[in-house]
């Protein structure tokens, strides 16, 4: 699916990715933790095609084309999904009518027809009730005046609308109450199947009870340092971060 | 005493023009050509006209040269439409009543504005709409410029009192067109009336449009103007309104979408002189490649106008680095119990809602288009008549395909 190698990136001069390595294969699910500032949004940024990042090494090949040689909604054509940590608010935009022309972007850019009116609210009606989205909201204009957890779940329903290969889920789970982390994490479990996989950023173990990873990554200054299963995180949760930190120097 | 100027800049507009074939006043031509004696083309030095230069008046060719409009149109279905065809009102129309079109001497209507003296002297038709019932009536004046031509339009709407009206002025020309077009529109609304006027300005690329709109609002009166500077080499826009009853409503909105050399300026003015009434205005554009915009706004309230609400804003988007705007707003109030806000804003479309759009798949274009049309969306909510609303907004995304 996804095959990230020896990723260097740069922004301002400054390097945040430092050789960074992950493949991720269909049907899986990956987990990211790591102390804050290690890279994990830059990680996200760069795949999804933020330009202010100079990649200086590396490379990134996605469904087999080289991804760093798209642009960002090519990327998103070729089925890449970013939900972002921190939505925007677009004032005046609303959510149903921008998906419904992602929707048929993408649809153009692989030579199918556009979807009819019919089916896409009949998608809107069937992909909010995943995330409990109150349809007022889908239709709203995008994230304006939402609140923080609203604006998780609309992350979560947009995905849902794209069926992404790979979905990119940066602290989606940060600012949720327990509810609503079980709806998130209940659509992204939904949507799961062989075919796609999902990149799940994360601070909190409580997250990985819901969402069952395959691998849990550690990323510390700009590079995955330890891999493990799901067990890695719950030790993580009980001894932070000191114990890598340290082991990585010595090693 | 001043001294008369010769050799002007209007002395030598003025040799490429023909005076109005419409019957004239020896008193308003006394007048007209008494202002132009003692003018020349404004300067930076004239505050009004600081950012806006028409020298390039004097290059236009009125050769009437044809140059057909590939896609003529019209604005409101059931509208009562006039066809004027540079300049003059086309033969052969059926009379519509309540609208005026032939005159056996020009109403005595003038400012001291040079450009209103050269559009009495030069007068290309006098027209005069009026509303007497609350029909709500749309009548639509459709300019069609088919060739480079100099055009003077002299407008009278009269908005009877009680009564309720819609005027659509329609302005278009070839994209290829170089005219030079100049307007004076006399607006009088009265005692509870209700008056929309909805213009378009759907030029040439190489069009002069300079127009002037004096309004006079009457008690209990309402009155929108709403602009729609879509085209042309050079836009301006003088509206003059003057609110001399209690408890007025007065709304102007415009929209305008610049690219390529095109300059747009939109002067506004709304004078209170009494008590009790309501004004709110909102300009909005998006400025592209090396056009320019400029923007005054000014709201007079007047000593003894007490309980005034006014709101003004002027907001811009940059689309390029060339791109120009000088907004500014300007309140002047000497009454004390009044609530007034202005608020001015130039920038860039918001880089991470573009990246956000983008990264859901619509290209970089399709995000552009989609944030430009929320931003004069706006605009477009306060714009209650359907069918000006859809022209525009279909306007808009043009200016983007194109
Ligand atoms: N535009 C920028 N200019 C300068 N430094 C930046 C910029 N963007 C990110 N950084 C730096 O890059 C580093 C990595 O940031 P990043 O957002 O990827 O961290 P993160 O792992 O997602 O952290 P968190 O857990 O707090 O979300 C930080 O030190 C941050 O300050
Ligand atoms: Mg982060």
């Amino acid at each position: 699916m996804i095959e990230i190698k020896n990723l260097h990136a740069n922004i301002e001069g400054k390097e945040i990715l430092k050789g960074l390595t992950l493949t991720v294969n269909a049907g899986e699910v990956h987990a990211i933790m790591g102390p804050n500032g290690a890279g994990k949004s830059t990680l996200a940024s760069i795949l999804a095609g933020r330009e202010e990042y100079e990649i200086t090494e590396g490379e990134v090949t996605f469904e087999g084309a080289d991804l760093l040689d798209l642009s960002t909604e090519e990327r998103a054509h070729l089925g890449l999904f970013l939900a972002f940590q921190y939505p925007v608010e677009i004032p005046g935009v609303s959510n149903v009518n921008f998906l419904r022309t992602a929707i048929n972007e993408t649809r153009e850019a692989k030579g199918e027809d556009p979807i009819s009116a019919k089916e896409f609210m009949a998608m809107v009606r069937e992909k909010s009730k995943i995330v409990e989205l109150d349809s007022k909201l889908a239709s709203r204009s995008v994230n304006e005046g939402f609140s923080g957890g609203e604006k998780k779940r609309n992350e979560i329903f947009q995905m849902a609308m794209l069926n992404p290969k790979l979905a990119v889920l940066d602290e989606t789970d940060s600012g949720l109450d327990i509810d609503a982390l079980r709806i998130v994490a209940n659509g992204v479990n939904t949507l799961k199947s062989a075919d796609n996989a999902s990149i799940v950023i994360t601070h909190y173990q409580r997250l990985l009870d819901y969402i069952v990873p395959d691998f849990v990554h550690v990323l510390h200054d700009g590079k995955i340092v330890k891999t493990g299963n799901k067990d890695l995180a719950l030790e993580l949760e009980e001894k932070g971060y000191d114990w890598i930190k340290e082991e990585t120097q010595v090693g | 005493m001043e001294e008369v100027l010769t050799q002007t800049k209007f002395d030598i507009l003025r040799t490429g023009l023909r005076p109005t074939a419409l019957n004239i006043s020896d008193a308003l031509k006394e007048k007209a050509n008494n202002v132009l004696n003692y003018s020349d083309f404004p300067t930076r030095k004239n505050e009004a006209w600081k950012y806006t230069n028409v020298n390039g008046l004097n290059k236009l060719v009125f050769d009437g040269k044809n140059i057909p409009i590939s896609e003529p149109f019209t604005i409101a279905n059931r509208s009562k439409k006039i066809h004027i065809t540079n300049g003059q009102v086309s033969e052969g129309q059926s009379a519509i009543p309540g609208v005026k079109t032939s005159w056996d001497v020009l109403p005595e209507f003038f400012t001291d504005d040079p450009f209103d003296a050269l559009n009495a002297l030069y007068c290309t038709s006098a027209i005069q709409v009026e509303f007497d019932d609350s029909e709500n009536e749309t009548i639509e004046l459709i300019f069609e410029n088919t060739a480079n031509s100099a055009i003077f339009p002299r407008l009278f709407i009269q908005c009877n009192k009680g009564a309720k009206g819609t005027v659509i002025l329609n302005f278009q020309g070839a994209e290829q067109n170089a005219s030079f077009i100049n307007v004076s529109t006399y607006v009088n609304v009265g005692e509870n009336a209700n008056l929309s006027i909805h213009k378009i300005q759907k030029n040439g690329a190489d069009t002069f449009d300079l127009q002037r709109e004096y309004v006079d609002q009457a008690a209990n009166s309402t009155f929108t103007m709403n602009t729609f500077p879509l085209s042309g080499r050079l836009t301006r826009n003088d509206l003059k309104i003057n609110v001399n009853g209690n408890n007025c409503e007065t709304f102007m909105n415009g929209a305008y979408t610049l690219k390529g050399k095109s300059h747009c300026d939109n002067h506004t003015t709304v004078d209170h002189k009494v008590a009790h009434c309501y004004s709110k205005e909102l300009y909005k554009g998006v400025i592209d490649d090396r056009a320019t915009n400029v923007f005054n706004g000014k709201v007079f309230v007047r000593k003894d106008a007490q309980k005034i609400n006014a709101f003004q804003s002027n907001a811009n988007i940059l689309l390029s680095d060339t791109g120009t705007v000088n907004s500014k707003p300007e309140l002047e109030i000497y009454a004390d119990d009044v609530k007034c806000s202005h608020g001015s804003t130039t920038g860039q479309l918001d880089d991470e809602a573009v990246f956000y759009l983008r990264s859901r798949g619509l290209s970089e274009k399709a995000a552009k288009e989609l944030l430009v049309k929320a931003f004069l969306g706006e605009v477009l909510e306060e714009v209650e008549n359907e069918e000006v609303k859809s022209y525009v907004e279909a306007q808009i995304e043009k200016h983007f395909s194109a």
